[in-house]
């Protein structure tokens, strides 16, 4: 496969406008003198509605960076920006889930989904509103009194959903959210994302080392390489949805990202 | 139930017997102690002491705790502070109920701040080096999600602080109460003119021996409940969530 002509799809990194801005974002942790350098001169865009993978073997900073666009981490060189703002920190306009569910175990569901609204001055009854809206749209609906220890993995994992939906936020940013779960799970939770971001159409960035995964939900598939962490490749998904589990017109893409991600 | 109460029942049996068997005035029968306990109850007199001396704990347990979760939090989230505050929580700990209970009267008198302070100053060591440790087990992950959702100060203490150290907390409480009840019976023996202590002493004086073990059995008694009724209580409301997951 030709890189060179894959990195010509690297879109032009614009700064107005809206969507996920990240230009030229770099790293180094230093750890008793020793400096690592984990992501270099990363640049990409997530434009409104748009669904992008980040896809990269362990250690390759995908989970770095998207600390960093969540806001939790703001030691890094470079520039990221949501609808012309510049990330500074975190905000509940950027949802996250990560791989674990990461639910408050003394809190029921619906005080876990709650969470994410509980510091927007909005009246209480709107707040209900919302957490039961989200609750249902992830099909939680009769579970909100739970207790996380009660509910399947998969279940607290909508939770979790439900709780990074609640705040309304114009980017979901998922950090490897169904690589705990069962396949089956697995696959009934990556349909249910694709139903949801059907209907609020948000801007999505999934980190996966799943390809699978990655080409049955993004519209582009940006390949990672490690040490340091560097953008190798940017590939476009264009199979109409709902993109069939089986199917030719994944081969071709998968093939690609396999020999970018160096494993033939 | 049945076996705490076999053991108090043969207790009573045992100590009835050696009443009998050595027939001295200094150690009165069961009859005696529980018509004097019969008597300190109807009376009236124990309550108006007994909740004197609660109210003494609950205020120097108030000022200890507030102080101990600052100090807690302080020193299980900083290391220098730790190292700081290292040598005072040891020598709190050390240092025995007896000589604070001593210390308060000599320079605050008969006072409030005697009983406040002398109470604090023995309950905050264990309640603090208690928080201390529970700091150190507050998930990262979680404090990850409070951050995400830019919860306040006061949001965090409330969804991820306090729920994480509530079992330390509670050992810290039943601790600092054990060692809060003697001290303050200490305070109230040396300078205070009400109160279980107060009462004790004045007993202890007369040579009422059936009087000092009725007060005793009483304060053991309300001792047992607050222990088993109130904090066994607060203990199974907070720890709900996972009291209904074991099962």
């Amino acid at each position: 496969m030709d890189h060179i002509t894959n990195r010509a799809i690297i879109p032009h990194i614009d700064l107005k406008g809206g969507g996920l801005t990240v230009a030229g974002v770099s790293k180094t942790y230093e750890a008793k003198g020793d400096a690592t350098e984990v992501l270099r001169d990363i640049s990409f865009k997530v434009g409104e509605k748009e669904i992008v993978g980040v896809v990269g073997r362990s250690g390759c900073g995908k989970s770095t960076l998207l600390k960093l666009i969540a806001g939790l981490d703001r030691d890094y060189v470079g520039h990221i920006g949501l609808d012309d703002n510049e990330v500074t920190g975190p905000g509940i306009e950027r949802g996250v889930v990560f791989q674990e569910p990461r639910l408050f175990p003394w809190l029921t569901v619906e005080q876990n989904v709650a969470i994410s609204i509980h510091e927007t001055k909005i009246p209480e009854h709107e707040k209900r509103e919302l957490v039961t809206s989200n609750l249902a749209l992830v099909g939680l609906t009769g579970f909100e009194k739970k207790f996380p220890h009660q509910i399947s993995g998969g279940m607290a994992q909508r939770a979790a959903l439900a709780r990074a939906l609640t705040s309304q936020p114009r980017i979901l940013l998922l950090d490897e959210p169904f690589a705990a779960l069962d396949a089956l799970t697995k696959m009934q939770l990556q349909d249910e994302v694709i139903r949801i971001w059907e209907r609020r159409r948000m801007s999505i960035v999934l980190i996966t080392h799943d390809i699978d995964e990655a080409i049955h939900l993004c519209d582009r598939i940006i390949v990672m390489s490690p040490r340091p962490g560097e953008i190798k490749s940017v590939t476009e998904v264009d199979i109409p949805r709902p993109r069939p589990r089986v199917g030719s017109g994944s081969t071709a893409i998968r093939a690609r990202l396999m020999s970018d991600l160096g494993l033939f | 139930m049945g076996l705490p109460i076999t053991f108090l029942a043969l207790l009573t049996l045992g100590w009835e017997m050696m009443a009998r068997h050595l027939a001295n005035p200094l150690v009165p029968d069961v009859a005696e102690v529980g018509a004097e306990l019969v008597d300190i109850f109807v009376s009236g007199v124990f309550f108006s002491h007994m909740t004197i001396t609660l109210g003494r704990v609950t205020l120097g347990f108030l000022v200890a705790f507030a102080v101990s979760l600052a100090l807690g939090i302080v020193m299980g989230r900083n290391r220098y502070a730790r190292q700081f505050f290292e040598p005072a929580i040891l020598i709190g700990l050390t240092v025995p109920g007896l000589v604070w209970a001593l210390l308060c009267v000599i320079w605050f008198g008969i006072s409030l701040t005697t009983s406040t302070l002398a109470v604090a100053l023995s309950l905050s060591p264990p309640l603090a080096l208690s928080i201390a440790q529970g700091i150190k087990t507050v998930n990262a992950d979680l404090q990850e999600i409070t951050a995400v959702y830019r919860l306040s100060i006061l949001s965090r203490l409330r969804f991820l602080l306090l729920p994480t150290l509530t079992p330390f907390l509670l050992n810290g409480i039943r601790i600092g109460l054990s060692m809060g009840w003697k001290v303050i019976v200490l305070v109230e023996i040396f300078g205070l003119s009400s109160g279980v202590g107060y009462r004790l002493n004045a007993e202890y004086s007369a040579m009422n021996v059936a009087g000092v073990l009725a007060w005793t059995i009483g304060f053991a008694g309300v001792m047992a409940l607050l222990e088993y009724g109130v904090i066994g209580g607060i203990e199974r409301y907070v720890t709900r969530w996972r009291r209904v997951a074991t099962v």
